[in-house]
């Protein structure tokens, strides 16, 4: 019996809820960015997750039946938020319109904080997945002894 | 009770086989938690016993004796959740899935645990009359 796709599933999560974290992290840092190269105030950015077969090798398939059915995570493409821009009246901003209001990005700190609580507690479940495959490795050697 | 009998030592080992497959299910619905139109998979057990525990039946002189219980066959039918979906079509329960874990975790120490005392009172038999 082979544990590396444990392993490869798990590992895949773990990257997949860091890079949900990147992205929340740079929502929350630009919370206030008025301006960016593309031009117009900054826009909050989303991960869509996709489902990804395991890379298994031809033994792997015919030692482990349900390897078929695994399934790793990765971040299929990053999408921005077409929701409209926050408007705030600040006429003395050197980003303000004629009309007085500033455009500020659509991101919502609270629901970025819990995005990002989300995406931790996730981290952490991949995590303990390992553990316990590890704890289960470990336990085998005692067959032996 | 023959002490060459394999029988035992083969459930056990399939066993061990099959919390490791179940293990790496539950892998794959906890790195899938938040993707969409996931649905949550499992091993299908009570299938699999039922055909098991007719070919492993420990033999009776008398219909009056309780029945053994036996374990877990070399089954490997994987089945998608029935239980219904969030709004984006995922319906794994991250709660659900570690419990089953740790069930499985404790499921594979059992087994490891009986195996090793097996082996080892086999290996008792062998060497200890000088």
């Amino acid at each position: 019996m082979r544990y590396d796709a444990v392993f490869n599933v798990s590992g895949s999560g773990l990257k997949a809820q860091m890079l949900r974290m990147e992205v929340v992290s740079s929502n929350i840092a630009n919370v206030n960015a008025t301006r960016t190269p593309e031009g117009g105030p900054y826009r909050r950015r989303e991960v869509v997750f996709e489902t990804v077969p395991v890379q298994n090798g031809f033994e792997n398939a015919l030692l482990h039946s349900t390897a078929a059915s695994l399934k790793g995570v990765e971040v299929s493409r990053v999408t921005e938020d077409a929701s409209p821009f926050l408007r705030k009246y600040e006429p003395n901003h050197p980003d303000a319109g004629p009309d007085g209001y500033v455009l500020y990005p659509n991101v919502n700190i609270v629901a970025e904080m819990v995005n990002l609580q989300e995406a931790s507690r996730a981290y952490e479940a991949n995590l303990s997945v390992i553990t316990s495959v590890k704890s289960m490795i470990a336990k085998t050697f005692e067959i032996g002894r | 009770m023959k002490i060459l009998d394999w029988r035992q030592v083969d459930l056990l080992e399939r066993g061990l086989n099959i919390s490791t497959q179940r293990n790496a299910l539950i892998a794959s619905n906890v790195a899938n938690v938040d993707t969409p139109g996931y649905k949550s998979q499992d091993l299908a057990f009570t299938q699999v016993l039922d055909g098991e525990t007719n070919r492993l039946a420990l033999r009776r002189t008398d219909p009056r004796h309780l029945p053994a219980e036996t374990g877990a066959g070399a089954g490997n039918e994987v089945v998608e959740s029935t239980a219904p979906a969030r709004a984006d079509g995922n319906n794994v329960n991250i709660e659900d899935e570690m419990i089953k874990l740790s069930q499985n975790t404790m499921d594979y120490n059992i087994s490891v645990q009986l195996l090793a005392k097996r082996l080892n009172s086999l290996k008792s038999v062998v060497t200890s009359p000088k």
